[in-house]
């Protein structure tokens, strides 16, 4: 009965545990959550039903291997990645096994080591989870720093040496011992989960930023919109004059000097902060806000936007990935030899299709599918990225990034056509 | 020999237009056929009569008939999705309805040199591929038919149904044979549907609208790799 409870407790901690294992190594989501929550369920069963019904260890590891493999599968990549993923987490998995069972069996009688094990093993692997999420690779929030992480891992290291303690003074009520590290094993599930809370509460700050920078694009928009009314009124005010002026040009057929006042007017005209005007105020506020800025930081700007006046992608992803993508590619170009932008925006068949290229010269850091910009504040810039991606996520898009001949590029396509 | 179209009341663009046309043609070694008209109308009049243009250079502001009244009557009318059409303008900010005809592009007047010589290497691609051949057996006979007459391929047990513009065919065969003889602008996006995406109205990630109104499904398995044959494909129409 005891022993039971204890593999199946465990056993479902590992399989969650695996889980996060998986989000670590692979980038993207499972997409098809129903077969996702299959694969994973059925790990769960093959796995407990061959432990309980064999008790032999060399079962035990193919199934696990097997299945671990199987759930690989859910992802993309190529396979030997996924089976290098699989040895890995198995690896551990087995490391953790060997070490609970050797350090706790000297100290107990009879049959009961092998639970509190179970208990020890699965602790252990959280933590190694939880070290490689930190340290070994850096992914989803790239250098993103969990507030509090060394108090989170105390409470699964305390736990163990609770465990220890437990087993050390030799008790032989295996009602209290299953009990306690059941109770343990529950506290731990839950600090993952506010773990994960933690995690939503950084990027709610991220958020902020962003909605920061709208505010700001607005306001540039507003300055904008308003120096256009003010010329446009400045020119009526002035027309009989200009009028006049062009008449008398006109009698005495001085063609030549009439081409060159018509320029001038239409000099005056043009609003210099009013880069472009494609008619979709969320895509003009916050490109011609990027567009400013590029010109401030003495970088050239090359740009062809294609869109009707309303799309069907939120604000807010617009804003994360043209305030993201630009405010990059406009640092890499400042301090680049040519000092260009080039933005391409078209609409498509009910997608968009977006184009940022910029030139770069400096050392570019890539790590694998990862980039990430030299700047001193790295780590808030591959977050914007990563945003960016998981904005693009969000419309089913896609996003290709490459860099050849000091020429960095980036590609997004999304699907508008869908309700988000 | 290419046919030309050009349609703007601003006589002096369209002299402007012709001219960089014509250099673009010699330079590329192309015959070009020039017509010019500068009403709505006019150019409507001679469509009318069943006339073909491989590109049409369009004025959106054009008074009376625009130009976004003369794109529908091409594409849903005329249900002519070959010729390429160019939207020129000197505004910036267009109208959902202007998307619906499925430009080839959008010029901002002046026009210059390097935008005509972009746009003109864009259509021609495109004109090739879509003059390209299909060809089968069916019943003892050979046909052929242009890939611009093919909506899409279906196939039904071992037969394949080929809807046309205005027939549907059929023939013997496998559906992923066809698929792999086809260029990228050919779809497969379920095990029995291949769609040609020049024929596409809009695309979503699990479904496409055809231009005749039929909806057809992606299935799932198929997803990603359409959206990646979609981005190839459109990137090479739009850039």
């Amino acid at each position: 009965m005891f022993d039971w409870i204890t593999a199946l407790g465990t056993n479902l901690f590992r399989t969650f545990i695996l889980k996060k294992f998986m989000a670590v190594f692979f980038l993207e989501e499972v997409e098809n959550v129903r077969k996702e929550r299959t694969v994973y369920l059925l790990f769960f069963i093959a796995t407990t039903a061959v432990y309980l019904a064999f008790h032999f260890p060399p079962a035990n590891i193919l199934t696990n291997i097997l299945m671990i493999y199987g759930i690989t599968q859910l992802y993309e990549g190529n396979q030997k990645k996924k089976i290098l993923v699989t040895m890995l987490i198995y690896g551990i998995n087995m490391i953790c096994d060997v070490f609970a069972v050797y350090t706790f069996s000297d100290y107990i009688v009879g049959g009961d080591y092998n639970e509190i094990a179970a208990y020890v093993t699965v602790l252990l692997i959280s933590i190694c989870e939880f070290i490689i999420e930190r340290y070994a690779v850096e992914k989803r929030y790239v250098s993103f720093i969990p507030p509090y992480w060394d108090v989170l891992i105390c409470i699964p290291a305390v736990s163990i040496i609770l465990l220890f303690i437990l087993l050390m003074s030799n008790l032989n009520n295996q009602f209290v011992l299953v009990s306690v590290s059941a109770g343990i094993l529950l506290i731990n599930m839950l600090i993952f989960y506010l773990y994960n809370a933690l995690m939503d509460a950084y990027l709610r700050l991220e958020d902020k930023n962003l909605l920061e920078r709208q505010a700001a694009s607005y306001a540039n928009q507003l300055d904008v919109v308003m120096q256009s009314e003010e010329k446009i009124r400045a020119l009526r005010h002035d027309m009989k004059h200009h009028l006049n002026e062009l008449a008398i040009m006109a009698g005495r057929k001085e063609n030549r000097e009439i081409a060159d006042y018509i320029e001038s007017m239409q000099g005056f005209m043009t609003n210099t902060k009013e880069y472009l005007s494609s008619g979709n105020k969320e895509v003009d506020s916050i490109l011609n806000y990027m567009l400013s800025k590029a010109e401030h930081a003495g970088v050239n700007t090359e740009y062809k936007v294609n869109l009707p006046r309303e799309i069907g992608v939120q604000v807010f992803d617009l804003n994360v990935i043209f305030g993201n993508l630009l405010e990059n590619a406009i640092l890499a170009a400042e301090q680049s030899e040519d000092r260009w932008v080039s933005l391409f925006v078209r609409y498509e068949k009910g997608m968009l299709f977006m184009e940022i290229k910029n030139s770069y010269s400096h050392h570019l850091n890539k790590k694998g599918k990862q980039y990430f910009t030299t700047k001193r504040d790295a780590g808030e810039h591959g977050i914007g990225l990563q945003n960016v991606r998981m904005a693009v996520n969000k419309y089913h898009g896609n996003m290709e990034i490459s860099d050849e001949e000091s020429v960095f590029a980036v590609r997004i396509m999304m699907y508008t056509t869908e309700d988000k | 020999m290419f046919f030309v179209g050009i349609c703007d009341d601003e006589k002096g663009t369209c002299a402007e237009l012709e001219n960089l046309l014509y250099q673009y043609g010699k330079s590329h070694d192309l015959k070009l056929e020039i017509s010019v008209w500068y009403t709505g109308e006019g150019l409507c009049e001679f469509l009318e009569k069943g006339s073909k243009l491989d590109v049409l250079f369009l004025d959106i502001e054009l008074i009376s008939t625009d130009g976004i009244k003369i794109g529908n009557y091409i594409r849903e009318e005329l249900e002519d999705m070959d010729t390429a059409i160019v939207y020129i303008s000197s505004k910036s900010s267009y109208a959902m309805s202007l998307f619906r005809v499925q430009p080839l592009d959008f010029l901002i007047k002046p026009l210059k040199a390097e935008m005509i010589e972009d746009v003109m290497n864009r259509a021609v691609k495109q004109y090739r591929r879509k003059n390209q051949i299909f060809e089968f057996h069916a019943q003892g006979n050979h046909f052929k038919i242009p890939y611009k007459e093919i909506l899409y391929f279906c196939s039904e047990n071992k037969k394949i149904h080929i809807v046309c513009r205005e027939q549907t065919l059929q023939f013997n065969g496998k559906l992923e044979d066809v698929a792999k003889r086809m260029p990228d602008s050919f779809v497969l996006i379920h095990q029995s549907y291949l769609v040609n995406l020049d024929f596409v109205m809009e695309c979503s990630y699990d479904k496409v609208r055809m231009q005749n109104g039929d909806e057809l499904n992606i299935s799932q398995p198929y997803r990603k790799t359409v959206r990646g044959q979609i981005i190839r494909s459109e990137w090479e129409k739009i850039k």
